[in-house]
């Protein structure tokens, strides 16, 4: 994996909501799981930026759904992560245990 | 409910006539004798005169109906001040007189999100624009307008519009920055 494949705190986040909500993952509730979860609010603008980013590096892949009343009648635009995606995940996960191993007592068990 | 003269009564009881039916459906007492669904298939005209009829000593629909009246007048003057604020507001953004009478009869619908502003979204990239259009409508239903009430929402929704236009106009700056630097 080269240096442009690590992750950005706020892709983790997104790749993490997208794994999270399984075949249920669009734009809409990729946002409202990560508002519940992390209690970030973040834009829809700039939810679909990053998956676009992490679509062009090929962790993520997406596809157009069914069109619903409650949207206006338009289409939902689902999101699926990809194995290299899931193992970027991994390694920022590796990196992030790593580095916190032996300071659990100033973090407060966070992780 | 003061006697009205009996052509004018019939005439305003039949532009009444779909909230007599759908009082039947939803409540059987105390509207159910008003709404007989024989006298409705079997002759319009003798059930009108019987609605009628009954109107005139059934205080209780004459005050249910007063107050749906009321309920709608509500609504119609909350729509005309919402369109007022969106007027001043492009006023206020100094634009042309065409566009802002375009603009504003565009947003006479009280239950869908300004029109105006998901023509701003027209700028983002078009394999994201169906979705992204999808979203902010769904917010705009299910969380915005039942939420913060029409104003508020109305105001959230161009709010959420312009970042979600900045996010995708920085975005392709970065990207052409990018460009920039590798040549």
């Amino acid at each position: 994996m080269g240096s442009k494949d690590w992750l950005g705190e706020f892709e983790q986040i997104v790749l993490l909501a997208v794994l999270r909500l399984g075949p249920d993952a669009y734009g809409f509730r990729v946002q409202q799981e990560i508002k519940e979860r992390a209690g970030r609010d973040c834009s829809i603008g700039a939810l679909y930026t990053t998956l676009d980013r992490l679509e062009q590096k090929g962790f993520v892949s997406s596809w157009m759904g069914e069109p619903t009343p409650e949207r206006g009648g338009r289409a939902k635009k689902y999101f699926k992560v990809e194995a290299s995606g899931e193992a970027a995940l991994r390694q920022s996960y590796a990196a992030t245990t790593s580095m916190v191993a032996g300071m659990e007592s100033l973090l407060g068990g966070a992780l | 409910m003061s006697e009205l003269k009996d052509e004018h009564q019939v005439e305003w009881l039949e532009s009444y006539e779909h909230l007599y039916v759908l009082q039947h459906h939803q409540d059987q007492d105390p509207y159910e004798r008003l709404c007989e669904p024989a006298g409705v298939g079997a002759n319009e005209q003798q059930w009108h005169n019987q609605v009628q009829l009954n109107f005139r000593f059934n205080e209780d629909l004459a005050e249910k109906v007063a107050e749906v009246n009321h309920q709608i007048q509500l609504s119609l003057t909350s729509t005309a001040e919402e369109m007022e604020t969106f007027k001043l507001g492009l006023r206020a953004l100094n634009l042309p007189g065409q566009w802002i009478r375009t603009s504003v009869k565009t947003a006479e619908v009280a239950d869908t999100p300004p029109r105006t502003a998901k023509f701003l979204l027209l700028l983002i990239p078009k394999k994201n624009r169906e979705g992204i259009l999808g979203d902010l409508e769904e917010e705009y239903r299910t969380i915005l307008l039942p939420e913060y009430g029409l104003r508020l929402a109305r105001f959230y929704y161009w709010w959420h519009s312009l970042l979600t236009g900045a996010s995708f106009l920085l975005a392709g700056l970065q990207s052409l920055s990018r460009s920039f630097k590798r040549n």
